[in-house]
């Protein structure tokens, strides 16, 4: 063999150096890639696990309450029901269909609901008649309560043409029915209003959505203040 | 001259405000404190583990815990709020009706002070008797709200037409019953009992068997 000029050996140590070089850029971008999707994968098992999180949280929340033993109400967004539950069954139900039709206010309001900690649950702080009219006539009532000797009050039913059922951190849920009725009281009804005007600054939350009479009769009764609300946010 | 004017004119609007916001205090009455919104403490919610293996056999036994709650197959919910009756599964509602549920009115025995609170009971309960013409034991206060004594013997105490057809014990001596009143269906007038119209009782008395769930709410 023979032995390499100094010109050559350097050529070749050149070479030598390009060709490590282009290997290591090579295997760099080769591993580029890899990193990526390791990425990928350590994000998607990242909101996977905050998922579960969620997922483990409200069925956990539920299990507190239907152990309780007492009504408790569902504002199901993804299934689109409001539900009355008791120990885990449902006795009522109705399609929680907002008024407005708008995505962002059903969002904000299930943010605030859950708050900065994500609790699902808070109780039903306070409930306001607009306006109703009695379901059966006071005549009837009259001669019944007579024939009972009962308080004809206890017997009688308020059919709501509008009511509001409100928790903590300003949280409104406004519903209305097609029932025409007088107001109960137009002076405490222009004060809420104004009221609930003044506050809006301060930040607020509200929906509105149509029911029923019928069904409007059992949720403005069993609804009680104090009654815990459990919220499946949207998507 | 003008002055004394002035001096009746502010006192006049002064008079005015004051009574306004009499009026307005008068008319908002103080609101009750809201209920504390910690149902949930921090205590009672578990952190999922982070052992994936483990948080999916933790999640699972929540899951189990959850469904073994509800109810496998058809239950009965008695709503007293509307007065409404249904025979449901979980998913769909079968069978429908109108009743009558407690009236929630009171009863005094002026002479032995005993009370009674005419409420249908709320919570959960199981069909617990299927009658097929059942005799009303009257008890006392039947004959103290109808102002008349009460027997000494008890065989003067049956009723065989009171719960109609049929009847279905809730337990606590309550029952799901027919009644000769069935215009009053869709008003709380009872004792208690539920009372549904002949034609809805003798559905439900044919499809529900003991053991069935009942909810009241």
């Amino acid at each position: 063999m023979r032995p390499l000029r100094p010109s050559q050996s350097r050529a070749s140590r050149y070479a030598l150096t390009v060709l490590l070089l282009a290997a290591l850029l090579f295997a760099g971008c080769k591993q580029k890639p890899a990193d990526v999707q390791s990425e990928r994968t350590t994000r998607s098992s990242l909101a996977q696990r905050a998922a579960d999180v969620a997922a483990y949280q409200m069925i956990q929340a539920e299990l507190v309450l239907a152990n309780m033993g007492k009504p408790y109400l569902v504002l199901d967004f993804p299934g689109g029901e409001l539900e009355l539950k008791l120990k885990g069954a449902v006795v009522w139900e109705y399609p929680l269909e907002i008024a407005s039709d708008d995505s962002d206010e059903v969002r904000k309001f299930a943010r605030r609901f859950l708050g900065e900690e994500g609790k699902p649950v808070r109780v039903v702080a306070e409930k306001y008649l607009f306006a109703a009219q009695g379901k059966n006539p006071d005549t009837l009532l009259a001669i019944v309560s007579g024939a009972l000797n009962i308080d004809p009050g206890l017997l009688q039913r308020d059919v709501p043409s509008r009511f509001q059922i409100r928790w903590q951190n300003n949280l409104i849920l406004d519903v209305s029915t097609d029932v025409v009725a007088k107001p109960k009281s137009k002076l405490k009804n222009t004060l809420i209003e104004v009221g609930q005007v003044l506050q809006r600054p301060f930040g607020e939350a509200r929906i509105s959505m149509k029911m029923q009479p019928e069904a409007a009769i059992t949720f403005w009764r069993a609804v009680e203040v104090g009654v815990p609300t459990l919220v499946r946010p949207p998507p | 001259m003008k002055k004394t004017w002035t001096w009746i004119g502010l006192i006049l609007g002064l008079l005015f405000l004051g009574a306004l916001l009499t009026i307005l205090v008068l008319s908002l009455k103080p609101a009750p404190k809201p209920p504390a919104d910690d149902v949930l403490s921090d205590s009672v919610l578990k952190a999922l583990p982070q052992d994936p293996k483990l948080a999916q056999k933790e999640m699972l036994r929540v899951e189990k815990a959850l469904a073994k709650l509800k109810p496998a197959g058809q239950y009965i919910v008695i709503d007293t709020h509307a007065n409404k009756f249904y025979l449901r599964t979980e998913d769909s509602v079968l069978y429908k009706a109108t009743c009558s549920t407690g009236s929630g009115g009171e009863l005094v025995d002026s002479l032995t002070g005993r009370r009674w609170i005419f409420n249908t009971p709320r919570g959960v309960f199981k069909v617990h008797s299927k009658l097929t013409d059942p005799w009303w034991r009257k008890p006392d206060w039947a004959f103290l709200e109808e102002g008349e004594e009460i027997p000494k013997d008890p065989g003067e105490r049956y009723d065989p037409e009171m719960l109609g057809q049929f009847a279905l014990g809730f337990g606590e001596g309550y029952f799901i019953h027919g009644t000769i009143y069935e215009r009053l269906l869709g008003i709380n007038v009872t004792h208690g009992c539920v009372r549904l119209g002949s034609d809805d009782l003798k559905y439900i008395f044919d499809r529900v068997k003991i053991g069935t769930p009942v909810y009241v709410f």
